[in-house]
């Protein structure tokens, strides 16, 4: 037995709440071994369970805040599974060499994702196998701005036409 | 591999603690299993704890003991997901501030949603209780090794290598 640090009562000596005064017993443990020690049959004797679905309004908050989130995410992904359907489609006409269809597919993508650097490189890979000179422009309008790194580079090289070659390097140093 | 300590990783990855605690919490209220004590977050080990009565029956200590499991998984594969499309497939340049916060969310819950070995202790003794020590004998063993296993290996990131993977589940599979 000892006694309650509050109201001075005797109480179990691993009690966490006192029964008479209803104050916590202020003791740490460190690990959860220790903590099982304590439940829970020394539990139910000296302090009564929380209400059920009692949830502190901190966490209340925080649930809601959570919840919004989640609901949050799925409102964008119908779009994105369509992009990344597209996205895939696309590859895999440029694999067989339908440029036609990947650049229909990709441009898209890009309506729904202007962002897309993948999008944007693959149409530009796409423009380039098309060889048509006056969809020059166009590709170069999409790449303008992004950040290459070294594979994107090598899958632009092997198709970029040879009069822009110089232009890409002197840009890419 | 490099070495973090868990209190940086808790604290980095607070939500998931949180979200961990709080499914316990409320499988513990849904099977009217009393409660003593709940600590959602803490900045020393254990992060977090749910203090519960013995379950009554296999079916509660399923529910409370791995069910934290499935719906942290779920959670981690749904909130992540905008992030994964918008990052790793589609790799755009404008990514959304808020798709990156429910990224990280999503990630730490996914990081904690393996039960704790005193979780899957307790579901284990349950089905030692039970009289039927048939395939559920079987399966509960295996179960719980795999667990304490994926636990052993939190050591070299296994928790991380999990939120990612089951993140990359639904984009991959469904795009």
């Amino acid at each position: 037995m000892k006694k309650c640090p509050s109201c001075n009562q005797e109480i179990q000596e691993l009690a966490k709440k006192c029964r008479h005064c209803w104050e916590w017993i202020k003791e740490t443990t460190s690990k959860i071994e220790d903590i099982w020690e304590y439940a829970p049959s020394k539990y139910s004797e000296e302090v009564p369970s929380l209400p059920q679905h009692y949830y502190p309004i901190h966490i209340k908050f925080l649930g809601l805040v959570f919840l919004w989130l989640f609901f949050y995410s799925l409102y964008p992904l119908p779009a994105y599974f369509e992009a990344a359907h597209n996205l895939r489609l696309a590859e895999e006409s440029v694999s067989i060499g339908n440029y036609d269809r990947a650049i229909e597919g990709l441009s898209s993508v890009l309506s729904s994702n202007p962002s897309s650097s993948e999008a944007k490189i693959l149409i530009a890979e796409s423009y380039f196998w098309n060889s048509d000179k006056e969809d020059d422009q166009k590709w170069m309008d999409y790449l303008e701005g992004l950040t290459l790194d070294k594979n994107d580079w090598q899958k632009l090289s092997r198709t970029m036409p040879k009069e822009y070659e110089q232009y890409f390097n002197s840009v890419k140093k | 591999m490099f070495f973090i300590p868990w209190w940086l990783i808790s604290i980095l990855t607070f939500p998931g603690v949180i979200i961990h605690e709080l499914a316990h919490k409320l499988f513990c209220d849904i099977t009217k299993t009393p409660v003593f004590e709940v600590k959602y977050f803490q900045f020393w080990n254990p992060a977090g704890y749910v203090l519960h009565w013995e379950t009554q029956g296999l079916k509660n200590s399923f529910l409370i003991s791995i069910w934290p499991l499935i719906v942290n998984s779920i959670i981690c594969m749904i909130m992540t997901m905008p992030f994964v499309f918008s990052v790793f497939i589609l790799k755009e340049s404008n990514i959304n501030t808020v798709f990156m916060l429910m990224g990280w969310i999503g990630f730490s819950v996914g990081m904690h949603a393996f039960p704790s070995n005193h979780d899957i202790d307790n579901f284990v003794s349950e089905v030692k209780r039970t009289k039927n020590k048939g395939l559920l004998y079987v399966i509960a063993y295996v179960f719980s090794g795999i667990i304490r296993l994926a636990n052993v290996l939190r050591i070299v990131w296994f928790d991380l290598i999990y939120a990612i993977g089951i993140s990359y589940i639904i984009p991959t599979l469904f795009s």
